[in-house]
């Protein structure tokens, strides 16, 4: 019996490693202890991973392929890559949260023209990924080094589309989260300017999260990409599937995008009912609503 | 008496706490919540201790009596019922006006904390000199009133922390202070019609 059960083993093992390429042997090349987090820094043969917080695995940030500089291993940042559908034209993008800066080199490598700005907190997070991950700052690519609110308090500039991927681990700052954020947002944004923010569907957070975009914005759409859904915002008059899917569509024959946008918009999902409580700065009780898991999903969630 | 001023050593100490804990609700939308923001919250919040102490413990061999404590814990709620509606004013106006982060939570504690925090650090040495009969029981006279404060202090830390911030909002949380601070105010002044300091035993000199 031992005899059969070692290979089979070694077996299951392969078999595990190949369908998630990214945790097989991973070794931990950095660990750092910021100001703000515990970060740890893997590699494997294939991908160079950042995560953060005590339970490392549990909560992975971002990923990146060593030796392809488009590659977006993680779901989700495909989809923030979608408000470019959602605007006639696009110039003027910018990202609260850089992690490893998958999703803005994506953007740069695929569309050389937009103007990016990226705002991270934690200036270890920033050092990380110079070292390890693909990003660079350059004439269209502008990395600042503080808080995102407060950036955007202090900024005049407008933008088409900000992108809002700010949590790290099992913190979430609640001033990110709240109608008066969402306002600063707004103002930030170009007339008909599009937010994109990534939400964890199993707990209340997400309840509370889309109530209080849509306290803010006149638009929500879903994106349910694995683990992570992405909400996208706007004003003015509600956007059609058939309008965004023909700007998805030239989007994708003007700059043949690795991740096709007449794909990805096809999975829009609009909310019929926006239940949870809309976070204030007063009052905003983030943690309890995170420990909390969703109990009214329904069968699609 | 001496219940008076011990359970308004607890009320207060928990009142002194739970508003440094709501403060990091005021700060971090302006100032973010990293660490400089809880660092200069809680330098603040000693700096005022200081003040507290020194200027409490001058004014009461001075001005013997239990209307001081009185007096300061009103000024405190009195802050605390104004808070609310003057802070969105300044908290915005200073993050604007300093491009150096540091400095501006540095200020902004300031003004949301130091008059507050002060006065109702001048509790515990007015405490300490009312209820200072003989010098054979100094220490456990002091010691248990900063015993029963230091209580009172973890009470609102986890009270306010745990309790409050989830189910109260920042704004209806200080008014509460507020009115709570009014109370031992008001509980104070009228006790210290009835108190002499040192209860029954005076200490010559």
């Amino acid at each position: 019996m031992q005899g059969i059960l070692r290979p089979i083993v070694a077996l299951v093992s392969a078999l595990a490693a190949l369908t998630s390429p990214a945790t097989a042997q991973n070794t931990r090349v950095e660990a750092v202890e910021s100001q703000y987090n515990s970060i740890y820094v893997y590699q494997n043969p294939t991908y160079v991973t950042m995560t953060f917080g005590h339970n490392e695995r549990l909560y992975t940030e971002s990923m990146a392929n060593r030796f392809d500089q488009t590659e977006l291993p993680v779901t989700y940042t495909r989809f923030m890559t979608l408000p470019l559908a959602y605007r006639a034209e696009t110039s003027d993008v910018l990202e609260i949260g850089m992690g490893g800066g998958s999703t803005i080199w994506y953007l740069h490598k695929t569309f050389p023209e937009l103007t990016l700005d990226v705002v991270e907190l934690d200036p270890a997070v920033v050092e990380l990924a110079r070292k390890y991950f693909f990003v660079k700052p350059g004439e269209k690519l502008n990395i600042d080094v503080r808080d995102g609110r407060i950036f955007l308090r202090k900024s005049d500039k407008k933008y088409d589309a900000i992108l809002v991927d700010a949590y790290r681990g099992p913190f979430v700052p609640f001033h990110l989260l709240t109608r008066e954020f969402f306002e600063i947002v707004e103002d930030s944004l170009k007339p008909g300017g599009v937010v994109a923010q990534n939400v964890e569907p199993s707990t209340m957070l997400y309840d509370a999260a889309l109530a209080t975009i849509a306290s803010v914005f006149d638009h929500l759409d879903v994106y349910r990409a694995s683990g992570n859904y992405v909400v996208i915002a706007y004003n003015g008059e509600a956007k059609s599937d058939a309008e965004l899917a023909a700007r998805a569509a030239e989007i994708d024959r003007t700059f043949s995008p690795r991740y096709r946008m007449s794909e990805m918009i096809e999975g829009r999902t609009v909310p019929e009912k926006i239940e949870g409580d809309v976070l204030t700065d007063d009052f905003a009780p983030v943690e309890a609503l995170h420990a909390t898991e969703r109990h009214n999903r329904r069968p699609q969630d | 008496m001496r219940t008076v001023i011990y359970v308004c050593a607890l009320v207060l100490g928990s009142v002194l706490m739970g508003f440094e804990i709501l403060a990091s609700r005021y700060l971090t939308p302006y100032f973010g919540s990293g660490v400089h923001t809880w660092a200069a919250l809680i330098a603040v919040v000693l700096l005022a201790m200081t003040l507290g102490y020194f200027i409490g413990g001058l004014l009461i061999d001075r001005f013997p009596t239990l209307r001081l404590a009185a007096l300061f814990s009103g000024l405190a709620g009195v802050w605390f019922l104004v808070v609310p509606v003057i802070s969105t004013g300044f908290l915005e106006a200073i993050m604007l006006g300093f491009e150096d982060e540091v400095v501006g939570v540095l200020l902004a504690s300031c003004v949301l904390l130091l008059g507050p925090i002060a006065a109702l650090g001048t509790y515990s040495p007015i405490a300490v000199r009312l209820m200072m009969s003989d010098i054979a029981r100094s220490g456990s006279t002091a010691g248990t009133i900063y015993g029963v404060s230091t209580f009172g202090n973890i009470v609102g830390t986890l009270g306010t922390a745990l309790w409050v911030i989830p189910n109260v909002g920042t704004r209806a949380a200080t008014f509460g202070f507020g009115a709570v601070a009014l109370a031992c105010a008001a509980v104070l002044w009228l006790a210290a019609g009835g108190f002499r300091p040192g209860g029954s035993r005076r200490w010559a000199g």
